[in-house]
């Protein structure tokens, strides 16, 4: 079987909320027809040439419980030709959606495809629907506490004792400040979809900015918060990303697909990875699940002109940098900043990266290669290579 | 004391993309359940006027008014709690509406409707008083149906909505259709009459909409508008006059208003336009047709959902498996009916196989034409006949537990159907007669069980006519009655339940008037005078469309059904026996009456057509006295609720005894008025 070129056309996401924030009145499945009704329209595709939607969430049931790849692709005006799936695999949902969907369009069984992430932590808290097995905990087969993503943070400190709540802070401000940067600089002009939305007293409001953002952020401030995963610990809600709503889609092409259709490429996939670390400390997973996809790709991490990095900590940035021997405030990493401002809506996170990438590859055309990367509950890793297309 | 649900303006600001600065964007809501709809009374309009203000004083670049999902208004409220029971005089009701919305259309931004939902009456003219209206692919109907009401378009919208689309429309949107069994708007006829400007998906309405605000206000999107020409407004107004007297021979104020404000609007000023709405929304307000209206809505809206006598604390039976005997267009209705709505299994029995036969044909019929129609896909019509059984073994019905009867209308014959059933059926088994009049609880006589005997009389087209009268027989207990009931809603009809009294309540007012104005046609009233006789009330048919419609053998037999019960009220006249001779109709095509007919009547008596209506309207006033003597229904609201869904008796009337008080004819008759809780 030949492998045929692979490419991300656009990818976009609703502005991300606070749990109970924003989306407290709006349905999960909602946000997600909000990206994927505006993949279609923004690059004028016909609808009937999409061939699969592949939508992920870490909690599937109710609003994010109906073959959400399926039903979003009918609430958003996909004809019923148009087939769908749901998928999960935690933290980098979206970012499996998008593996998956460019392999069935580099084996030739589909030429057009859309992928997506839906997570409203406000109405499934993460684990709000888990029934743990109990052999993980009667036969030790993983720490009690290595489903508590904060616990595994804390960990990870342990771990790597150079890793210090000060350097977790001080990285913390800088992505609240770069994500203002960012913002003042239009980076997420191109991929931010305003959603209206109801307010607590039914009036709607339009929503074209995330809440989560502290711009204000500073040193001191961190210093003061509680660490709520341990007494003493250096974990805070300050230097970890939030609790947060929003959906995220892209639109994925065999590349002659796209330039039949007059779409510009705006990046192509080059390799992927995912790998698993302990359970306990699975911050780590970034670096094994990199190394593999950089291995696969050919590449070293001298290659990457821009490094995506999910924060869905502070602590397990700096881990990923340390053991690559990057800079912790390496410009090429993060350049509009990450989760810790903008937040995390779980499975929609992998997708918000890949937002990021291509905005950079625009504007610095000298850029070749970057990164896609993130850490994943239960002690995962996934990680993306792109090329720019220029 | 008002105890208004208020529909609260809620204003939010937000920021336009692209740096176009802010926008203001108001929502309706009520607060209340989905299925309870935005409305309009004092505190409504107040909360909407303290919006403006704010909007006034704010550096918004548009107003954008939208509402929670599918309901962005549907108007004044008019039932109980509403604008009319508010303390507002009349005059405030009408200025108050238009000081509030004038407001939108004068400020100094351009202003957007982003219609989600139903936008009706007030609901639509706020909409129209905005610089331009959005509509949601899934939102709809519009519409003024202010007419159908006795009322006309007051707060803007007979003047505004000419001045948008043209008299044309207007003359449809504002007279046609609320004249047309109040037709509503569906979002692309209101697109294609330019009564809306856009139509947007429903997925991301309220988004799409602000980014169309933000696209017409850069000038990405112009809208046109279709010019209106002078020129155009004479004729439509003729056309608009026509048509309504063709529909109620002006016996209505109304109507005719709405169109005299729709020809002025063309040289009127705003100021004038809405000050001759003010006036106009004053003198219909006081009218007592509009009151007739009122009460015949709130029948209709409230008290048709929630039937009168049905026992309380009682289960009704289940129902799984339906039984009908008889195989003729009525009993094919019916079993269509029950399979296409309740979707339950039917099956029929008919004499023999041969009539079997062709009462398959029939429903294969029935099904083609539902298809031809466009009402169903081919595949619902196979499921829907597919639920039909039809069959010439009464043994067929053994296992069914409700077995409706509609064969010939013949005391005897329904007893003999009666008593087999008896033999076949289990002892639980509902056994229903569609009888249109004759005596139930003798139907029952001779039965092991006539405590599960009870009646249900549908109107032809069954599928179309939305009453049931549900008839209670004397040994009919009350778990039947129950189950009658639940059944009756599970159709999705009204139910109004009578007394076990020849012709119940709408075939004997209809009786009655037919038997009445035929009589004077034997002593001489001309044909032209009968056929007018009922023009001043409305009503949809003269007494020759009723005849031909309910056929004269039928109209003949119910004629003597009647007359047996109560021969000096329905003395059976020789016109209609002479008619059912001829076995034609009345009208030819022209709806004239045909020479053969006209030769029955003598016609040589000088009484008018208004002689024929007061003697109607005497006729009708004593009936309902009776029947209300004989408690044939629980109140005379419920004569008035089966006369406006059983017989298309106008809302203006309310029905029929709003009408008989407010002209005086039942003092005159009865010496006291019926007075329905108006």
């Amino acid at each position: 079987m030949t492998l045929r070129d692979v490419v991300l056309v656009d990818a976009v996401r609703t502005p991300f909320g606070k749990a109970g924030g924003v989306y407290a009145n709006t349905r999960a499945d909602d946000l997600g027809v909000a990206v994927v009704k505006a993949l279609l329209e923004r690059t004028a595709i016909d609808p009937a040439l999409v061939e699969d939607v592949g939508i992920a969430a870490t909690s599937q049931t109710g609003d994010q419980g109906v073959t959400l790849g399926r039903s979003i692709g009918l609430l958003s005006g996909l004809p019923n030709t148009v087939p769908g799936y749901a998928i999960d695999r935690m933290c980098s949902g979206a970012m499996t959606a998008t593996t998956q969907i460019a392999s069935e369009i580099a084996t030739g069984m589909i030429d057009v495809g859309i992928a997506g992430g839906v997570e409203h932590m406000g109405r499934h808290p993460i684990g709000s629907n888990f029934d743990v097995n109990p052999r993980f905990l009667v036969e030790r087969l993983v720490a009690p506490d290595a489903l508590n993503m904060g616990v595994t943070a804390e960990n990870l400190h342990d771990r790597f004792p150079e890793l210090t709540k000060q350097r977790a802070d001080a990285y913390a401000v800088r992505s609240q400040q770069r994500t203002a940067a960012a913002y003042a600089g239009g980076a997420f002009d191109a991929q931010l979809i305003p959603v209206a939305a109801r307010d607590p007293e039914g009036a709607w409001m339009l929503i074209s900015r995330d809440e989560p953002p502290r711009p204000d952020t500073t040193m001191e401030g961190l210093a003061t918060l509680r660490t709520p995963f341990r007494p003493n610990g250096r974990v805070t809600a300050g230097n970890a990303s939030g609790i947060n709503d929003g959906a995220t889609a892209a639109l994925l092409m065999r590349e002659s697909t796209a330039r039949e259709l007059g779409l510009t490429p705006r990046a192509r996939m080059v390799a992927y990875a995912f790998a698993g670390v302990e359970p306990e400390i699975m911050g780590y997973g970034p670096i094994p699940a990199t190394t593999k996809a950089l291995m696969k790709a050919g590449l070293g991490i001298g290659d990457l002109d821009v490094i995506e990095i999910n924060e869905a900590f502070a602590v397990q940035v700096l881990a990923f940098l340390d053991h690559f021997g990057l800079a912790e405030d390496a410009v090429h990493v993060n350049p509009y900043g990450g989760a810790i401002a903008v937040g995390h809506p779980l499975a929609t996170s992998g997708i918000r990266l890949m937002a990021n990438l291509v905005e950079h590859f625009r504007r610095t055309p000298d850029a070749r290669y970057g990164l896609t990367t993130m850490c994943v509950g239960l002690g995962m890793g996934a990680s993306i290579i792109w090329e720019n297309v220029r | 004391m008002s105890n208004e649900v208020v529909t609260n303006a809620r204003l939010r600001y937000f920021e336009f993309p692209g740096g176009l600065g802010r926008g203001a964007l108001i929502t309706f809501d009520n607060g209340a359940d989905p299925k309870r709809p935005n409305t309009f009374g004092p505190g409504g309009l107040a909360s909407l006027a303290a919006a403006l203000d704010e909007v006034e004083r704010s550096d918004a670049k548009a107003l954008l008014i939208t509402s929670k999902p599918y309901s962005f208004s549907a108007g004044a409220d008019l039932g109980p709690g509403g604008i009319m029971t508010s303390g507002m005089s009349p005059r405030q009701v009408a200025e108050t509406g238009h000081d509030t919305f004038r407001r939108i259309g004068e400020l100094a931004i351009p202003s957007f409707a982003l219609l989600n939902g139903i936008a009706v009456g007030g609901g639509f003219e706020v909409a129209l008083h905005c610089t331009y209206r959005v509509a949601s692919s899934a939102g709809g109907p519009f519409g003024l149906p202010e007419t159908h009401l006795g009322l006309i378009p007051g707060w803007g919208g007979a003047y505004l909505l000419p001045r948008l689309i043209g008299p044309a429309g207007a003359v449809q949107v504002i007279v046609e259709n609320p004249l047309s069994n109040n037709r509503m708007l569906k979002v692309p006829e209101a697109l294609a009459l330019g009564v809306v400007d856009a139509v947007l998906p429903s997925a991301t309405f309220v988004a799409d909409g602000i980014r169309w605000a933000h696209d017409v206000l850069t000038g990405a999107i112009t809208v046109a508008r279709r010019p209106v020409d002078d020129a155009e407004w004479a004729p439509a107004i003729a056309r608009g006059r026509a048509f309504v007297a063709g529909r109620t021979h002006n016996a209505f104020p109304a109507p005719g208003m709405a169109l005299d404000l729709i020809e002025a609007a063309r040289t009127r000023t705003r100021d004038e336009g809405f000050a001759a709405e003010d006036d106009a929304l004053v003198a219909c307000l006081g009218t007592p047709e509009l009151r007739a209206s009122l009460y015949a809505f709130n029948l209709l809206t409230r008290r048709g959902k929630r039937p009168i006598g049905v026992p309380e604390g009682v289960e009704p039976a289940p129902i799984t498996r339906i039984g009908v005997v008889g195989g003729g267009l009525m009993a094919s209705q019916i079993a269509m009916l029950f399979a296409s709505v309740a979707k339950l299994p039917v099956a029929m029995v008919e004499v023999s196989e041969e009539r079997a036969e062709a009462t398959r044909g029939r429903i294969a019929d029935l099904a083609t034409a539902e298809v031809q129609r466009g009402r169903w896909h081919e595949a619902t019509a196979r499921r829907y006949t597919s639920l039909i059984t039809v069959s010439a073994d009464l043994g067929s019905l053994a296992a069914c537990d409700f077995v409706i009867e509609a064969v010939f209308e013949e005391l005897a014959v329904k007893q003999d159907v009666f008593r087999r059933l008896e033999d076949v059926v289990s002892d639980a088994c509902l056994i229903v007669t569609n009888t249109s009049g004759l005596s139930i609880s003798a139907m029952g006589e001779g039965m092991r069980h006539p405590e599960r005997v009870v009646g249900m009389h549908f109107f032809n087209p069954v599928a179309r006519m939305p009453l049931v009268e549900v008839i209670a027989a004397e040994h009919t207990d009350e778990r039947t009655l129950a189950s009658a009931f639940a059944f009756a809603a599970s159709l999705r009809k009204t139910a109004v339940r009578t007394a076990d009294t020849r012709g119940f309540v709408v075939n004997r007012l209809l009786l009655r008037q037919l038997s009445v104005l035929f009589g004077l046609v034997d002593d001489g009233l001309t044909l032209d005078a009968a056929m007018h006789a009922s023009d001043a009330l409305g009503l949809p048919m003269h007494a020759f469309q009723l005849l031909d419609l309910v056929g004269g053998q039928v109209a003949l037999h119910l004629n003597r059904t009647m007359a047996e019960a109560y021969p000096e009220r329905f003395p059976v006249s020789r016109f209609l026996e002479g008619v059912v001779g001829l076995g034609m109709r009345t009208l030819d095509r022209d709806g004239a009456i045909v020479p053969e007919v006209a030769a029955l009547a003598s016609q040589t008596s000088s009484r008018t057509a208004d002689d024929a209506r007061v003697a109607v309207e005497e006729a009708l006033a004593q009936e309902i006295a009776i029947m209300l003597d004989e408690q044939v229904v629980a109140d005379v609201s419920q004569i008035d609720l089966a006369m406006i869904i059983g017989a298309g008796w106008p809302f203006a009337l309310g029905g029929i005894s709003p009408h008989l008080d407010a002209n005086g004819t039942s003092r005159r008759v009865v010496g006291r008025d019926f007075g329905a809780g108006l």
